[in-house]
């Protein structure tokens, strides 16, 4: 997994495709300016498309959203330096290799109540990041979680930064 | 089949996740979450709550997309990316 550009970077990567994926879903989808709930999903639909390209397919979380995205946005992602996904049959070897261990473990029950409680709250986060249900192993899903996390992190920021811009501009449009 | 827990290395010549790794980053993760980052470090925080503290922090940062989505549909009235507003907040974001 590539890492994560540093976060000013990523900011503004993320201004400018948020920008241009706004106009492109409007584009789209010829938005009735009047129409609050719909610009409400167009905002937020092309700032995740934004957070996921940046991230430009190095990343399992961002290829899984831009794979969701993909068919109601109508444009094709064409990553640059996108790195070949790991191999399944790695994968497999290693889920193998876990159930082995996970298996040995069980012999100890107070290991193993909280292995379950570990593999519960493993499953709720699998949920929450993007692809997560398609990582077999808990390195990869913790690793996929940090960075989804910086990125979601980075778009909150941007996106507060703006709200207070607009109010600013709003501000200055009355006076 | 090299897949026994004392190889550390598999045949494939992919290296074995070791639970030290896996605690690595456990620790990472704790770091970013700001209920958790200001704890003393002797602390120990258990897997389980730290994976528990990063499920409600991701459940809140996407509730505060939806709420900052809801204020931004109302601030911006046009979202044409041309516009002299787009202009404006774009110098002022970056």
């Amino acid at each position: 997994m590539r890492p994560p550009p540093n976060s000013s970077t990523f900011k503004r990567e993320f201004v400018k495709k948020w920008l241009l994926a706004l106009q492109l879903c409007n584009h789209n989808n010829n938005i009735n300016k009047n129409d609050v709930v719909k610009r409400k999903d167009t905002i937020k639909l092309s700032a995740e498309i934004a957070m996921a390209s940046v991230r430009n397919g190095a990343t399992c979380w961002s290829r899984a959203l831009m794979a969701k995205h993909s068919s109601s946005f109508h444009v094709t992602t064409k990553p640059h330096h996108m790195p070949p996904p790991p191999p399944p049959r790695h994968y497999k070897k290693r889920v193998r290799c876990k159930k082995i261990i996970k298996r040995s473990r069980r012999c100890c029950h107070n290991r193993s109540a909280a292995a379950a409680v570990v593999r519960r709250k493993t499953a709720v986060l699998r949920k929450l990041v993007p692809g997560g249900e398609l990582m077999d192993d808990e390195a990869s899903l913790i690793r996929e979680t940090l960075d989804y996390v910086m990125s979601l992190r980075a778009q909150v920021d941007v996106m507060r930064r703006l709200a207070r811009a607009s109010d600013c501009v709003a501000m200055c449009n009355i006076v | 089949m090299s897949s026994r827990r004392t190889s550390r290395q598999q045949s494939s010549g992919v290296p074995r996740i070791s639970d030290d790794q896996i605690i690595q980053l456990v620790s990472k993760l704790r770091q970013l979450l700001p209920e958790l980052r200001h704890s003393r470090r002797s602390d120990k925080v258990s897997a389980s709550k730290v994976l528990q503290e990063t499920c409600n922090y991701i459940r809140s940062l996407h509730r505060e997309v939806e709420d900052l989505s809801d204020r931004l549909s109302e601030l911006l009235s046009t979202i044409d990316a041309d516009s002299p507003e787009a202009a404006i907040i774009r110098s002022l974001l970056m």
